[in-house]
């Protein structure tokens, strides 16, 4: 069972984005083989977390067992983080959270996101993360021990350079790598996965951002071991988002 | 992974990069072992050396160290003539033919010269006579780095008409550009190493056409997976498939059926 754990819905202002809507991912995962996403709609990860979220909890209705979602909060209004998170949560499609520190232009580590990481300790969710530094990160994953972060776009590292990302992602037991990346060196995959472990490595694409075929492309056409391809592909994003597993 | 596709990849290299990415192939045989792995039957390519050195050099190391492997084509690098570090275009263009280069490449970022009319012009012409396709390399390397002289592009395509022109490693981020231009210029192509529009290639085929996508991967800087599973996993019909995995390109290369 293949399962994405980084996608997205609906528009975008930066760029075109063909198919962007529930129906066209589902399509996409269909010709991929893909069983599973959990998004964020673009909305959420924006301006407009209650509207974005809505949208991510009608897209999973409409394709129930095949879309998923995270909950996402802008830390810039921290009054309505808990709230909003408690009310998405509760929706039994809803597996995680999701922080876009880069759109909210706020720090990971700031007050605003405390109430994420706290639910997510207390109820042991995944909590997706793009931006932070590795020290930041890495003092999150200490101190929320039972929280399973996962941080976005590991995927972009070149497998050859120090990266104290990729190091702290190896030394946390609850700090996971995200695939995502525009960007596929040759050989990087195999790298990140001996570096930081088959069980720490997690297939995610951006997609509609990017075409989930390309990421996918890259773990099947990898050289790593069936078995591990079926850990990064599936196994470890179904474990963190409590996904039965084929 | 198998397939049945006939992947004919425009966008590799041999020889030595900065830096050698993990397990990357560097030799001819090498690269020609990777493809194995992945079924990947023939690729256009060219020398590094080309890239990050001499010019000339790197050409002359390329038609060394290829010959006699069937399933490498040769892609000359070129530059600008009027600096007299490559010969007159005529001539160099001549001499391609009858070396075996099946295609031309610029960096006109890394070697720091535009592709206007009154520069690269003389040198677009003469493979425009003589029907070799040029590819352009702007070297990007994020989408949010965007680095690609898009009025030289529509500029060169516009200024020959019978050129063929791939643009390379571009995408991300980029319909905003490239839809226009593909819409106005019949002879743009795009290479898909970094076309990652979610479900773009079957809107580009619905829109513009798809011969307008030609395979590429960026071996052995790059993974090729991405681009491969792009086209198999791709909305098209298998006949569109073939096209764009191989079959467009050898008919640009005359290297198939025309």
């Amino acid at each position: 069972m293949i399962v994405d754990a980084h996608g997205h819905l609906g528009s975008w202002e930066a760029t075109h984005i063909p198919a962007g809507d529930s129906a066209g991912l589902v399509r996409t995962m269909d010709a991929c083989g893909v069983a599973a996403i959990c998004v964020s709609a673009f909305a959420a990860i924006g301006p407009a977390p209650r509207l974005g979220n809505d949208l991510t909890m009608a897209a999973a209705e409409a394709h129930p067992g095949r879309i998923y979602g995270y909950a996402s909060v802008n830390p810039n209004f921290s009054e309505e983080v808990r709230p909003e998170l408690e009310r998405c949560l509760a929706h039994p499609a809803m597996r995680g959270i999701k922080l876009h520190a880069g759109t909210h232009a706020y720090p990971v580590e700031g007050e605003g996101y405390r109430p994420a990481f706290e639910i997510a300790h207390e109820r042991g969710l995944c909590i997706l993360i793009h931006g932070g530094t590795a020290a930041v990160l890495r003092g999150l994953a200490e101190r929320y021990p039972r929280a399973n972060i996962l941080s976005a776009h590991v995927g972009g590292w070149d497998g050859r350079s120090p990266s104290d990302m990729v190091d702290a992602c190896r030394d946390c037991p609850n700090l996971y790598a995200d695939l995502a990346s525009s960007v596929a060196p040759f050989g990087a995959l195999e790298a990140l996965v001996e570096r930081v472990g088959a069980d720490k490595v997690v297939f995610g694409s951006d997609t509609p951002l990017l075409d989930q075929r390309f990421a996918l492309g890259r773990v099947l056409f990898s050289a790593l071991d069936e078995q591990v391809k079926g850990q990064v592909l599936g196994a470890n994003a179904g474990r963190l988002l409590g996904l039965a597993q084929a | 992974m198998t397939h049945d596709l006939p992947f004919f990849d425009c966008n590799a290299f041999i020889g030595r990069a900065i830096a050698r990415q993990p397990g990357a192939p560097e030799t001819p045989d090498e690269l020609l072992a990777e493809m194995d792995r992945l079924g990947i039957e023939q690729a256009l390519v060219y020398h590094a050396w080309a890239r990050l050195g001499d010019v000339a050099e790197g050409n002359r190391a390329l038609e060394r160290e290829i010959a006699g492997r069937e399933r490498l084509h040769a892609c000359w690098v070129l530059l600008p003539h009027q600096t007299g570090e490559g010969a007159d275009p005529v001539r160099l263009v001549a001499e391609m033919r009858e070396r075996g280069a099946r295609a031309a490449r610029v960096f006109p970022n890394d070697h720091m010269f535009p592709l206007a009319e009154w520069c690269f012009g003389p040198m677009a012409a003469a493979l425009a006579e003589s029907d070799i396709a040029l590819l352009v390399d702007f070297g990007r390397t994020h989408w949010r780095d965007p680095c690609t002289d898009w009025d030289a592009v529509r500029g060169l395509c516009l200024a020959h008409p019978r050129l063929k022109v791939i643009l390379v490693r571009e995408g991300v981020a980029a319909d905003r550009w490239l839809y226009p231009l593909l819409g106005e210029l019949d002879n743009l192509f795009v290479e898909l190493s970094y076309y990652q529009i979610h479900a773009g290639l079957a809107e580009i085929a619905r829109r513009f056409g798809v011969e307008r996508l030609v395979f590429g991967t960026g071996l052995p800087a790059f993974a090729a997976g991405g681009p491969m599973a792009a086209v198999l996993f791709s909305q098209l019909s298998d006949d569109e498939k073939r096209t764009v995995a191989g079959d467009g390109l050898k008919r640009m290369l005359g290297l198939g059926p025309q």
